[in-house]
């Protein structure tokens, strides 16, 4: 290389050092530029234009969260600026600042949070990822009713409380219609021939894939023995979405101590109310189950239908009813190994 | 000097580093009765990770961790197969074809005094196979 | 009190003089300008012109070593949300995600920089290989690979820390590939994993070689590589060789040059980690491996192999590789054409034969070796057939075949290492992007075709 070519190259080296020196500048400023653009920041700039009364002489109100009794946190506040506010319900407030609907009774949010009930990723502020699954780009379908009844199986029993209709539905469908026959719930009940596949986590797969399994199996599992449950389903209006439903609620981790009267852990630090029950929880001196699907059904049980082989022994769970996997320790409250 | 100073410290970290307890689960641990598994059944136990066989000949627990990379393998019409890299096994985890070398690992499986079926993951039996299992009086299947 | 009073009026000029030790008006000339300040004497006072244009080193070495920084510096801030426990570790990667100021870019930056970084090591260690920039420098270059290795290591064990299923299921994989090697494997899996498996104790001893020893492993040997480059001589070059007679003041001429390249990577780094996020999934579930179970893309090769046969795939081809690598500058000690790319000029047709050889040679394996007539001969035989008989093995042969028939036509050591290593380069490459195509149950898909279950 000789003299001139070097300083040639020297002079542009130079020219291109000032222009990096931009471009990086550029590079940093976009980046600011960007952040001040997320979303729930416009959110909330325009949150306080509707608002001015709230600016409280800062210009954003910044990230507000709920810490939870099952010690999660939920964002949602961020963006739902209105969600526990009263003074917004009116139907003019437009979404999502709008205050929650009626009717969360004692589901308050900064107890409860959201995503116990709604579903999503709570920590989230990307609209995307806080409304949807992390494995999926679909919106999380427990948003929005029916399918949010799934998520009252986190806490309550499905059926015994109002509200959870679907719900409890798709639980008297997941019995009456023998899934257990062919399927294994291992998470804690067991039982099932295992022709296919454990049902506790199937939930989390797409509806529409859920759907079809249960119309026409063999159009996800070409030849398949699954036989197709569309003359069943078709006999109860919505029967489909509510045992989907159900499948749903399978998957929810269960939150046993959020104060919730019907607890789903050990029965022994019950009262003995809890089995020996009358009317309003008199002492009644006769067993009876609080189930509320057995309370409904007694007539047509027998016992025999599901504690087949004698009562079941601690530990292992028992017989063919996806419920008592969550009175797992419970039978031995009462039971034990000989009934 | 330096030496012993160098070499003390390495070899002495080194055993820091190796594991003296482990979390989690224990590895010996009950099963259940012999009454909670069916006879001529193949029962899964997912949260352990084990097979529980029982026929005729007996009873018996093998893993069901692929010997390869350890996927969890699944069953088959006639045995079993990793869907990780397709090592296929037979009935009672021996190895068929694919990259699995080693068959499915049988434990110690016997019945304790409680009447409970206990097993130990620490102890691998070198036969594979289910094996009698004394079963208390007036227990059936 | 009237020194005192003394010494307080000379403070300006007493600082300006205290703060640049050793600086004297006399002392202009370039040498004591380049000497006195750090940074500036790492580099030579003089260096060779050549060494100036872009294709002598491809500034590969400034390249990694920029993104070390960048690792380091983006790798603290992430440390302060950073919860290394597995109730926490996914939680609070999704806080650093989502809540954080910068943190999305902050955690985009550190995983790509950390990607591109094994890339650019990588890179480099071809680049000195194929310019023969080893010889006479043992030392340096046994230094080197263990800085290549210790990068493997960092990118392997920040792989775990964000505790999604992606992350815990990659490790467990890639940790249970260890268990072949032979008398080492089992007891090296225990003290990488705390344990038998992927959980707490793993997780906080992955964290711990993450941000304090393998760092702190790594930095003293940059500083030793850069340090024997010096007293190696520079970059290396063959002292009889016309072009490396001319020496230019290395301020402001090579200053300038890695100044540029710094900021244009700069800028491009953090182009990508604005608009390009780095991964998140979901939260992990231990009793289900996501299908299929894939290691980091820069193990896929080793976890091809590995399929085909695991003492070969987890042992004996790295084992080979790493042996020849290290052994290199000690077998092969040609003088001609270093610092020149493929040394002598007749070598880069040898090497382009190499390089088809090798191409044709591993599409002839792998399309043997996933035909269905040499599957199911192989499922009737011994499981040692499987090892003898599959594409790792394969490209192994033939790169000594390649390495002997090479060094017998040309007469080059040089030559026949080279044309070794571009088979195993192809081999390396090739069954990475197998890797990357195969689908569940680890059948191949091209890339367009969709990936089904059933088969």
């Amino acid at each position: 290389m000789s003299d001139r070519e070097l300083e040639h190259q020297h002079r542009l080296l130079r020219i291109s050092l000032l222009v990096a020196v931009c471009a990086l500048l550029c590079v940093l400023v976009l980046i600011v530029i960007r952040t001040q653009q997320a979303p729930w920041r416009v959110l909330q700039e325009r949150f306080l234009a509707l608002n001015p009364a709230d600016a409280e002489g800062s210009d954003a109100l910044g990230i507000r969260q709920y810490y939870t009794c099952a010690r999660e946190v939920d964002r949602c506040p961020t963006c739902h600026l209105g969600i526990d506010r009263s003074d917004l319900a009116d139907e003019s407030v437009p979404l999502p600042f709008r205050a929650h609907g009626p009717g969360l009774g004692r589901h308050l949010p900064d107890r409860v949070g959201c995503s116990a009930c709604h579903g999503g990723s709570g920590r989230a502020l990307d609209p995307l990822v806080a409304h949807g699954r992390p494995d999926q780009d679909a919106r999380d379908p427990l948003m929005c009713q029916p399918h949010i009844q799934a998520s009252c199986a986190r806490c309550h029993v499905p059926g015994a409380r109002a509200g959870q209709e679907y719900l409890e539905q798709g639980a008297w469908l997941y019995l009456g219609l023998g899934c257990m026959l062919c399927h294994p719930l291992h998470e804690g009940g067991r039982g099932g021939l295992d022709f296919g596949p454990d049902l506790t986590m199937i939930g989390r797969k797409d509806t529409d894939y859920l759907r079809d399994s249960l119309i026409e199996p063999t159009k996800n599992f070409p030849g398949s023995t699954m036989p197709s449950f569309r003359l069943a389903l078709k006999k109860e209006p919505v029967a489909t979405e509510s045992l989907l439903i159900y499948l749903e609620s399978l998957v929810l981790d269960r939150y046993p101590g959020c104060g919730t009267r019907e607890r789903t852990r050990s029965l022994v630090s019950r009262p003995c109310a809890t089995c020996h029950a009358g009317e309003e929880g008199d002492a009644s001196g006769r067993l009876k189950h609080r189930c509320p699907y057995l309370l409904k059904k007694s007539d047509e049980l027998r016992c025999a239908n599901c504690h087949a082989t004698g009562i079941p022994p601690a530990g292992r769970g028992g017989g063919y009813c996806p419920l008592l996997k969550q009175h797992r320790e419970a039978c031995s409250a009462c039971h034990d190994s000989r009934g | 000097m330096a030496g012993v100073c160098v070499l003390s410290t390495v070899v002495g970290g080194v055993r820091v580093a190796v594991p003296d307890f482990e979390e989690g689960l224990p590895q010996r641990f009950p099963l259940g009765r012999p009454s909670d598994f069916k006879m001529n059944t193949l029962t899964w136990l997912q949260d352990r990770d084990l097979f529980v066989i029982r026929n005729e000949d007996g009873m018996g627990a093998f893993s069901c961790r692929c010997t390869h990379l350890g996927c969890m393998v699944r069953r088959t019409a006639d045995g079993f197969v990793c869907p990780c890299h397709g090592a296929e096994y037979g009935p009672l985890g021996e190895v068929i074809s694919g990259p699995a070398r080693r068959p499915l690992p049988w434990y110690r499986l016997w019945l304790e005094r409680d009447g409970r079926l206990w097993v130990d993951l620490d102890e691998t039996l070198d036969d594979a196979g289910p094996t009698p299992v004394v079963l208390p009086q007036g227990d059936e299947a | 009190m009237s020194t005192l009073r003394a010494n307080a009026a000379t403070l300006p000029a007493n600082l300006k003089r205290g703060m640049r030790p050793g600086v004297r008006p006399e002392d202009d000339t370039l040498t004591h300008r380049m000497r006195r300040n750090f940074f500036f004497h790492l580099h030579p006072v003089r260096v060779a012109t050549r060494t100036l244009e872009p294709k002598a080193t491809l500034g590969l070495g400034v390249i990694t070593l920029t993104l070390f920084v960048v690792l380091a510096l983006s790798g603290v801030l992430l440390m302060i949300y950073y919860i290394p426990t597995p109730g926490e570790a996914y939680t609070s990667t999704q806080d650093i995600e989502y809540a954080v100021t910068f943190g999305a870019f902050l955690r985009a930056l550190h995983r790509w920089a950390g990607h591109a970084m094994v890339l650019t090591a990588f890179l480099h260690l071809l680049r000195v290989s194929f310019t023969g920039a080893y010889f006479g420098r043992e030392l340096n270059w046994t230094i080197g690979l263990g800085l290549f290795l210790l990068t493997l290591g960092l990118a392997f064990t920040g792989y775990l820390l964000p505790w999604d299923q992606l992350a815990f299921w990659a490790v467990s994989v890639s940790s249970n590939m260890l268990d072949y090697i032979p008398w080492v494997g089992g007891f090296l899996k225990r003290i990488l994993l705390g344990g038998r498996e992927v959980g707490q104790a793993a997780l906080i001893r992955f964290y711990m070689l993450h941000v304090a020893f393998l760092p702190g492993l790594m930095l003293g040997l940059i500083v030793l590589h850069i340090w024997r480059v010096r007293k190696d001589g520079g970059l290396a070059c063959d002292p009889e060789a016309p072009e490396n007679a001319s020496s230019v003041p290395a301020r402001p001429h090579l200053l300038l040059r890695e100044a540029v390249l710094v900021l244009v990577l700069l800028t491009l780094l953090c182009l990508t980690a604005t608009f390009v996020t780095a991964p998140l999934g979901g939260a992990p579930d231990i009793h289900n491996p996501s299908n299929p179970e894939k290691t980091p893309w820069y193990f896929l090769w080793i976890q091809e192999m590995v399929s085909y046969s695991a003492p070969v795939g987890g042992f004996v081809f790295p084992g080979v590789l790493l042996a020849g690598l290290f052994l290199l500058p000690l077998l092969e000690r040609e003088q001609e054409g270093v610092g020149r790319w493929f040394g002598r000029p007749g070598n880069p047709a040898v090497l382009g034969v190499s390089l088809v050889m090798g191409l044709a040679f591993f599409v002839l394996l792998e399309w043997a070796f996933m035909h269905q007539g040499v599957v199911s001969w192989l499922a009737s035989r011994p499981p040692l057939s499987r090892d003898l008989f599959n594409p790792a093995t394969g490209m192994l042969v033939l790169s000594v075949i390649v390495f002997a028939v090479t060094g017998i036509l040309t007469r080059s050591t040089r030559a026949a290492f080279h044309a070794a290593i571009v088979v195993l380069l192809v081999a390396v490459i090739g069954f990475t992007l197998v890797a990357w195509c195969r689908g569940p149950m680890w059948a191949f898909f091209w890339p367009w075709e969709e990936w089904t279950l059933v088969r």
